[in-house]
């Protein structure tokens, strides 16, 4: 999940990201982006939810897209996928990507149940719980917080 | 020459005039002698801006040089630097600015863009993956940075494009004018948003999805992961830089008695409290935001809830934007220094030599050399907000009395006359910015011999504390190892801040900006350096800038200091008494320590000799018969 009020747009999330897949240092093929917005300073890291209910895996026509039993995440399978981009649209999150090397579908896929976003995140902006903890997560105080004096 | 890694080997060639891109390769004489970043931008102004040359003329050229691990997975690797004559000090100019244009710039395929000639018409520039194309931009031209991102983001029709774009000051050719990325990060200072204004360039838009290559990724992570626990490890940059950004040095400064308050009169502010880092956080800090790959968010994001600017929201303050447009004006409303931010990042200004300008017209204010017969019914009172503000649109549109003080503050001395110009404190026309020379003297020195003006960074010294109690011949050898130091984070494309300034000691500062700097850069390029080799890129760097500024007649006497601080002791404070009198005796032994002449301050043969630099000991064989 992630805690917007915490991120700080440093991109560090992008950079492993794209690193743990392809082993290159490319923002733009990650599969966890920053919607930074200079007007507002919001920052909002933005990765499939790995819906229940899917909406992707049944548009896909080549198919593609399956879920993870281990990890319960929503995988799209290179070799199978033809770069259409029906699940870019029917993702309701906006959170599927075409890999502008590749031309082919990407989601988050929790790289296999140990998320390379969540380990790097310097201010715990994005962390991995299940999912009965993480409506009664305690967030961490950011550095930047009022002080006293 | 074929690069593994870091670089990209090829630079845009921008002709404004005849309305053509081209490219050219990068050359191995330029990556071996200055690596890239300010060294790329101060070798390429030596040899291309001549001497004579107009700032503001087409044939000054405007660079952007990213360094070699900008836009790499190096921390904090979010720098580009822009360079050109400056219009404000007529020599060496140039600016460093973060955000995420720079990495941007390096994923479209480009290390470096120079911009040269004159657009017939305003025009703006796009560049994405390899491609470039010049763009007309009329319906752009009058509009402020915001207007001009959301209009050109909208046309590109792309969110993900980064752009760096000049407002209303650069475009009115205002002398600091800076030129503004991601609305609220700057190059700043020397007014190279003039310069670009004088091409008639709005703005530079890029994109990019190409991937920076590294030649030795295994060596290269291994050094990230060392980095990186230093930098978590170190409560400066792990607490001090996300919690507080450069604003902790208000009370720091204050504390020492050298914060420039009232146009430099003292260097105590009565109300620095109440402009401070904590004040900062207690009011109106939403968070602190990070550039391109920096783990510490030390920029600022300030939101004004209630009162007077209620709904205001700006990218900042820094400490020197907060004394700029505080004490310096003595200004204690921290809202009203929030909104002045606000307005010199619309109108793209640096808001560092606006806030001094600025302060310099209220202190002929209070002088009785002006009244409001001269700035346009404007009460210029210490502490008048309400005019400050005014004064910020003014001096960006050039309107009445802000005409005056758009040229600066040694011009606008000039303009003003009746002896003004012992109010204008300045280097070499550029206002200084932070800490008062009275109060800490050795270490500021800088402002003095700083290559660009009455610069801050160019020598940055952890423990410049320390420095006022040891013999005059050591201090300028520490001052002269951390200018080195200060540059390899220059020419590599990587931040200060976590690396040199919020560092725990000077041993960790050079651990991370050095040691494990020189690791990053061999395994990056697959250029193998020492860490005397890097120094000495370092060396060659300051050289020739020295070089580039003496060819230009800069001289010994003109490396000094206003004579506020020579003359005028501080009048309260920890350092009450304090004059800066040590001028002459250090400036011969940093000179000896620089290799340069101690009587003109040029660099000597010999010293440019070992740095390779022939060439440049060759161009400046005349000017000893006109020392």
């Amino acid at each position: 999940m992630a805690i917007p009020e915490l991120c700080t747009g440093c991109r560090i999330c992008e950079i492993r990201c794209a690193f743990r897949h392809y082993r290159q240092y490319n923002p733009s093929r990650a599969r966890i982006r920053v919607a930074r917005t200079d007007e507002t300073g919001l920052d909002v890291p933005g990765a499939c939810r790995q819906c229940s209910k899917c909406p992707v895996i049944a548009v896909c026509p080549t198919l593609a897209i399956l879920r993870d039993e281990k990890t319960g995440a929503v995988v799209i399978l290179e070799e199978k996928c033809d770069g259409c981009g029906l699940c870019v649209d029917a993702c309701p999150f906006h959170t599927v990507y075409i890999d502008p090397t590749t031309k082919l579908a990407i989601n988050c896929d929790l790289c296999g149940g140990e998320p390379e976003c969540v380990k790097h995140c310097p201010t715990k902006a994005i962390q991995y719980v299940p999912i009965e903890k993480a409506t009664k997560l305690i967030k961490p105080i950011p550095a930047w917080a009022p002080t006293k004096r | 020459m074929e690069f593994k890694g870091g670089y990209t080997g090829r630079i845009l060639e921008v002709d404004l005039t005849n309305r053509r891109v081209s490219e050219k390769p990068l050359g191995s004489d330029l990556v071996n002698g200055y690596i890239g970043g300010r060294g790329f931008t101060s070798r390429i102004q030596y040899d291309e801006v001549t001497p004579g040359v107009d700032p503001l003329s087409p044939e000054n050229i405007l660079v952007f040089a990213t360094g070699p691990l900008t836009g790499s997975a190096v921390p904090a690797s979010s720098r580009f630097v822009v360079g050109c004559r400056s219009p404000l000090t007529g020599i060496l100019g140039d600016a460093n600015c973060g955000g995420h244009w720079g990495p941007e710039l390096k994923f479209s395929g480009y290390d470096m863009v120079i911009a040269r000639g004159k657009a017939e018409k305003p025009v703006c520039l796009s560049i994405k993956d390899g491609h470039a194309e010049i763009r007309d931009a009329a319906h752009i031209w009058g509009k402020d940075t915001r207007e001009t991102e959301r209009i050109i983001k909208k046309e590109l029709g792309d969110e993900k494009v980064q752009i760096a774009a000049i407002g209303q000051a650069g475009e009115n050719l205002v002398r600091v004018a800076s030129i503004m990325a991601n609305l609220d990060h700057a190059a700043a200072r020397c007014g190279v948003g003039a310069v670009m204004g004088s091409k008639k360039l709005k703005a530079v838009a890029v994109r990019g999805t190409k991937d920076v290559k590294v030649a030795e990724i295994e060596n290269f992570e291994n050094a990230i992961k060392d980095l990186m626990q230093t930098l978590d490890s170190d409560d400066q940059s792990s607490k001090v830089l996300p919690g507080y950004g450069t604003t902790v040095l208000v009370s720091v400064h204050n504390g020492l008695g050298g914060m420039a308050t009232r146009n430099w009169q003292t260097g105590v502010f009565e109300g620095a409290q109440k402009i401070d880092g904590d004040a900062l956080r207690e009011q109106y800090l939403l968070k602190g935001r990070a550039c391109f790959d920096c783990p510490g968010a030390c920029d600022r994001y300030s939101v004004v809830k209630d009162g007077e600017f209620k709904g205001l929201r700006v990218g900042g303050p820094e400490y020197f934007t907060i004394v700029s447009f505080g004490s310096k004006c003595g200004n204690d409303n921290l809202a009203s220094i929030l909104k002045g931010n606000e307005l010199a990042n619309l109108y793209g200004l640096d808001t560092a030599s606006t806030g001094g300008i600025i302060g310099f017209a209220m202190e002929c204010y209070e002088k009785g050399l002006i009244d409001k017969r001269d700035t346009d019914g404007l009460d210029l009172s210490w502490g008048n907000y309400e005019s400050i503000l005014e004064l910020i649109r003014r001096i960006a549109l050039r309107e009445g009395f802000g005409a005056i003080l758009a040229d600066g503050v040694k011009q606008a001395a000039k303009a003003i006359g009746k002896g003004a110009e012992r109010y204008a404190i300045h280097v070499k026309a550029m206002d200084c910015v932070t800490i008062d020379p009275r109060a800490l003297k050795v270490y500021n020195l800088r402002y003095a011999v700083a290559t660009r003006g009455a610069d801050h960074l160019r020598i940055s010294v952890l423990g410049a504390y320390g420095l006022d109690s040891l013999p005059l011949d050591e201090a300028a050898r520490k001052l002269k190892y951390w200018q080195d130091i200060v540059a390899v984070p220059d020419a590599m494309g990587f931040c200060k801040f976590p690396y040199i300034f919020f560092s725990g000691s000077p041993e960790i500062t050079v651990k991370k900006a050095l040691t494990l700097a020189t690791k990053l850069y061999s395994s990056a390029t697959g250029i193998h350096l020492t860490e005397s080799q890097v120094i000495a890129v370092s060396e060659r760097i300051a050289s020739t800038e020295r070089a580039h500024n003496a060819r230009l007649g800069i001289r010994r006497n003109d490396d000094t200091l206003p004579r506020r601080f020579l003359e005028e002791p501080l009048p309260e404070g920890p350092k009450k008494g304090s004059v800066y009198d040590i001028l002459d005796p250090l400036l011969d032994e940093f000179y000896k320590a620089n290799g340069c002449d101690t009587k003109t301050g040029i660099p000597t043969r010999e010293a440019l000799t070992r740095l390779g630099l022939e060439d440049i000991a060759r161009d400046l064989e005349p000017l000893k018969s006109h020392p």
